[in-house]
């Protein structure tokens, strides 16, 4: 306005309300600033996320369990011993207690077969083989199989989306009619046929994860591609510049890959939970190795005598998902909090 | 808008016309073959290869399947009732599928919604961690889990509902494989309408509506829950899959006389014609699902159309 424009404004200054700064003493912002680097950031958040911390905590104890509880079992996994059949769950110590004391409806199944000193902490199974050795080896290959299930999708996953994203053009429409065809058919579908056509075991149940999973990730990275390439960085990359190699490497994947982990993340429990319908159908790992997922489904036929046998492969593989759930939630939040509802 | 559906149309049926190459693909090279009893000479089998038609060059045999399949011809099951024909195995068992699918989702409908609601209007409580709590418990319980668990508590333990299906009580012994199968869209539509519903609650009209006077609930049920329940409708085709999984598995547990159980049994028995006839149902399903999706999205948020729909 003209009439502010027009005077001349004066401050006054206090002399006394000023001091001359002690520069001996450490100045606090710098110190602020400093410190706070992504990766403290990044803990300091996931931290404060108090269901995050206990599932993180939770899924390294499970996988303790999974590598080192074989050893606590003088038990192999796939030793049959008919003799011990159908025992239920005895742990020194706790039987004590009144739980895992070995007894089905107040008789020890122990006593009845002279087995005073045997001790099976999850029991066993209809054809005597330790529960314990085997839920631990049952928790192993789940881990294992949604592990590296996901790690090829994101392998695939991002490259499909990097080329399709960054290249664009007729590349990307090609591409994006495959993923939208793909996306199309579910993924029962998918899975079943995979199964049928190849002999169940590791490595189909792997395939047939990676093959559902990898469209999602494909379809996220591809749009946050096309996000970053509308940024004022990757445009001052090329103005000074670089090729194209350096700019997906150097500029984008950096950038996208926050995201990517958390989505990573996300779909651990999808495969987890994939594997173990795949086991339920009876398409899952064959005997005598064993998933939780097979476990289960052994288990639910004698549910109604010998509950244990479902009760605690169920109770793991709950836990299980769960844990990874909340860390998938916790690092979202810490990351990435703009991805909602994927 | 026409542009759109119609591209959306062309789509789903290119994505159905290449389910069907991929399962006649795997019908052709799958081992053995309709006629492999020893008595049969060379001759017999050529007399009835032609019989069938399967004498005929593969892209011949091709059109003909895609046309029995647009008939509802599906073949004959070859394992589970020999020479039944599988379109009437079918639609014998549609009935169960589609009640139990149908209850499993009015009750995911009416539970999700009321723990999304609750969870964003109250969403400084302790409601909102509960509720989410409780949506997340049912995103990693598998289904079947659930469905053991109401089985042995509420059918063994205490007797209220019967262990397994009968078709002589229909609906009581419906009751819990639509509890266990609705788990999962429960927490699905919790957790989706309640981040909607609290994104909605801060709109300027929502602040108009208050400061009107109108009541919390008309303000919540008018207002609110209508602009929240739109982006739901995008779940509804994935959450069609979760089911669909889920109801094998379920089907197959509470011995239901269903399609899910039935593609349980195929698999078990190796009778493929069933597998891909089923399969293809299941593609048929969710294919049309998303169509009719897009094009109701299409509808009602105009956005959609003019982006092309890839969103």
């Amino acid at each position: 306005m003209e009439y502010e424009s027009s005077q001349t404004i004066y401050y006054d200054f206090n002399k006394e309300a000023f001091l001359i700064a002690d520069k001996t003493k450490k100045v606090r912002d710098e110190k602020k600033i400093n410190d706070t680097s992504v990766f403290r950031e990044f803990v300091s958040k996931f931290t404060a996320n108090k269901g995050a911390l206990i599932g993180f905590f939770a899924i390294i104890l499970i996988c303790i369990f999974a590598l080192f509880a074989p050893f606590l079992t003088p038990y192999q996994y796939d030793q049959i011993q008919a003799a011990n059949q159908n025992l239920s769950p005895r742990i020194p110590g706790v039987e004590s207690l009144g739980i895992f004391n070995g007894k089905i409806m107040g008789i020890s199944q122990y006593e009845k077969t002279n087995l005073k000193n045997t001790y099976y902490f999850f029991g066993t199974d209809t054809l005597g083989r330790d529960l314990f050795a085997r839920t631990a080896m049952g928790t192993r290959i789940s881990l294992f199989v949604a592990a590296v299930a996901v790690m090829i999708d994101m392998f695939i996953g991002v490259t499909f989306g990097l080329v399709s994203g960054f290249f664009g053009g007729v590349m990307d429409l090609f591409m994006q009619r495959i993923i939208e065809i793909l996306s199309g058919i579910p993924s029962i579908v998918v899975v079943t046929l995979l199964m049928i056509v190849f002999k169940p075991g590791l490595v189909t149940i792997i395939l047939a994860l990676v093959f559902t999973n990898w469209i999602g990730m494909s379809k996220l990275v591809r749009a946050l591609v096309l996000k970053q390439k509308e940024q004022e960085y990757i445009l001052a990359a090329k103005t000074l510049g670089a090729s194209d190699f350096s700019l997906i490497f150097k500029e984008i994947l950096p950038n996208i890959f926050g995201s990517v982990i958390v989505m990573t993340m996300m779909s651990i429990p999808g495969a987890i939970f994939m594997e173990s319908f795949l086991s339920f159908l009876g398409l899952g790992i064959p005997e005598p190795m064993a998933s939780l997922g097979t476990l289960v489904s052994t288990g639910y036929k004698k549910m109604m005598i010998y509950p244990y046998m479902i009760a605690i492969p169920v109770t793991v593989f709950v836990i299980l998902m769960l844990s990874f759930n909340l860390v998938a939630d916790g690092l979202r939040d810490a990351l990435d909090p703009k991805m909602k509802n994927v | 808008m026409i542009r759109y559906v119609v591209k959306r149309t062309i789509i789903s049926v290119v994505t159905l016309l290449t389910i069907i190459f991929i399962l006649f693909l795997i019908l052709q090279f799958m081992p053995g073959s309709p006629f492999n009893d020893e008595k049969l000479s060379v001759e017999q089998i050529r007399i009835l290869n032609e019989k069938y038609g399967l004498d005929k060059p593969v892209y011949i045999r091709f059109v003909d399947y895609v046309v029995n399949i647009c008939k509802g011809d599906f073949g004959d099951s070859y394992v589970i009732q020999k020479n039944m024909s599988i379109s009437q195995m079918l639609l014998s068992r549609f009935p169960v599928t589609i009640q139990i699918g149908l209850q499993a989702i009015l009750i995911g409908i009416f539970f999700g919604l009321f723990l999304g609601i609750l969870a964003a209007v109250w969403h400084d409580t302790f409601l909102d961690p509960l509720t989410s709590l409780l949506s997340m418990l049912g995103a990693s319980i598998p289904s079947y889990v659930f469905g053991l668990g109401l089985m042995y508590l509420f059918g063994y333990k205490w007797k209220l509902f019967p262990i397994l299906y009968s078709s002589t009580e229909q609906f009581s012994s419906g009751i819990l494989p639509s509890i266990a199968l609705s788990m999962l869209p429960i927490a699905n539509i919790a957790r989706f309408s309640r981040s909607e519903m609290v994104e909605v609650l801060q709109a300027d009209f929502i602040i108009l509506a208050q400061a009107k006077g109108l009541s919390k609930h008309k303000v919540i049920l008018k207002h609110a829950l209508r602009n929240a329940l739109i982006p739901i409708i995008t779940i509804i085709a994935p959450m069609i899959v979760g089911l669909m999984l889920g109801s094998t598995v379920i089907e197959s547990i509470y011995s239901i006389p269903g399609i899910g159980n039935l593609f349980v049994t195929a698999i078990q028995v190796n009778d493929y014609n069933v597998v891909i006839s089923i399969a293809f149902i299941y593609s048929f399903i969710y294919i049309g699902a998303m169509l009719i999706v897009d094009i109701l999205y299409g509808v009602i948020d105009p956005r959609i159309r003019v982006a092309g729909g890839t969103n």
